[in-house]
């Protein structure tokens, strides 16, 4: 009999009635529609810029109007509604993730998925598309990580040799902050890593997020491993 | 700084070369439809043709891989909306013991497969990646890859040898 993984190694072979040279007018349709994409990825650029010049117009009038200032980290109580440029961090009452320790986390955002490896917070609105938090015996799809914070064991991952980083301090022992460039993966993502009893700890946030840098440092130092997580290598 | 028409012309050359073979990989990520799988290779080909002036020759072909995987399963969590598939399910067991070849088998199987342990499996063993390049096509962990992997495959190999015809 033969076995499963031969079976697997041969299926290129048996799936190649796709396997047919790409017609031109099949590849000129997806030139087309990328450069639809483009035009519709400015389209919406010029409608962020507007908005964005909006309410920046919106916050001068309403700090003159209270005489205040306003930075990244601070709300304004009442006036004219004017809202804080990136979440703040708070302490986090809900179900902690499996072999994790959390501490704090985004104002409104919660933990979504975990398993022996990892756990993902989304924000508000994004926390469909994960699995249930699963243990080694249920395996349910990978969560992704798109704008959502995903902190997970490194294992013998190596860092991608073009990111930029920093030497940081978490919890009293070296840490490193960098930046994946955007032709890697996802488009303006921070990672930073921290040591831990169990191995190193990940920790991605897309720029997406909103989060800045401190608030990052922040969120990694209220992240413990506990003696649940499996040790990863290798 | 490349001009679009350079852009483009790389661009076409690429999926020139490379279309079939990501049809392919779409359609073992996506239950074997070719329509779905063709919808995938869309879908991900957008995505890669928005990245392109970033996108460097030598990581092409894994990013492309990668705009295929995460397409592959958006394609499955839309249908999630209105039915959760967080386990594997069982084949039919009466058809499965009719199929032919073990190609066949195995394909049936693999679409029993929750979307993530399938991609895992295609990647790992189908694709010939390795840990760390399946990790990334799939943006998740090592571990997840290893842990999905390994599961997927000894759900297949606990049908497939249950249920073969019994040699004397």
């Amino acid at each position: 009999m033969p076995d499963v993984m031969d079976i697997l190694r041969n299926l290129p072979q048996a799936a190649a009635s796709a396997d047919v040279p790409a017609d031109q007018a099949v590849v000129a349709a997806d030139v087309a529609r990328g450069h639809l994409a483009v035009s519709r990825r400015r389209q919406k650029r010029i409608g962020f810029a507007a908005a964005a010049v909006a309410a920046v117009a919106a916050l001068a009038v309403g700090a003159g109007q209270l005489g205040t200032t306003v930075d990244n980290q601070s709300t304004v109580a009442g006036g004219s509604g004017v809202r804080a440029a990136s979440p703040q961090l708070v302490a986090y009452t809900g179900k902690q993730p499996a072999g994790f320790k959390v501490r704090t986390v985004p104002d409104g955002w919660t933990v979504i998925s975990s398993n022996e490896f990892e756990f993902v917070v989304a924000p508000p609105g994004k926390e469909t598309g994960g699995g249930p938090s699963a243990g080694p015996s249920t395996g349910p799809a990978p969560v992704m990580y798109d704008d959502r914070i995903a902190v997970f064991m490194l294992g013998d991952s190596p860092i991608p040799k073009d990111s930029q980083s920093e030497k940081i301090t978490i919890n009293g022992k070296e840490g490193k902050l960098g930046s994946f460039p955007k032709s890697r993966t996802s488009p303006d993502t921070r990672w930073l890593m921290f040591p831990s009893d169990k191995g190193t700890v990940m920790v991605q946030v897309p720029d997406s997020t909103g989060l800045s840098n401190d608030q990052i440092v922040s969120f990694a130092e209220g992240i413990t491993v506990t003696d649940a997580l499996e040790k990863v290598g290798g | 700084m490349k001009r679009p028409s350079d852009q483009d012309r790389e661009f076409t050359e690429f999926v020139t070369a490379r279309r079939a073979g990501l049809v392919r990989v779409a359609m073992l990520l996506v239950s074997g439809d070719l329509a779905k799988a063709e919808d995938v290779v869309q879908a991900a080909l957008t995505r890669l043709y928005l990245s392109w002036s970033q996108v460097r020759p030598k990581t092409a072909d894994a990013y492309a891989r990668r705009c295929v995987v995460n397409a592959a399963l958006d394609e499955r969590r839309s249908l999630f909306r209105r039915r959760e598939q967080s386990f594997a399910e069982l084949p039919d067991v009466a058809a499965f013991e009719e199929m032919r070849s073990d190609d066949e088998k195995i394909l049936a199987l693999l679409r029993t497969l929750p979307a993530g342990m399938r991609a895992a499996v295609v990647l790992r063993y189908v694709e010939g990646l390795s840990v760390t390049e399946t990790a990334a096509a799939m943006r998740c962990s090592e571990g997840n890859v290893k842990s999905q992997s390994a599961r997927g495959l000894q759900r297949l190999r606990e049908f497939f040898r249950a249920h073969q015809p019994n040699l004397i």
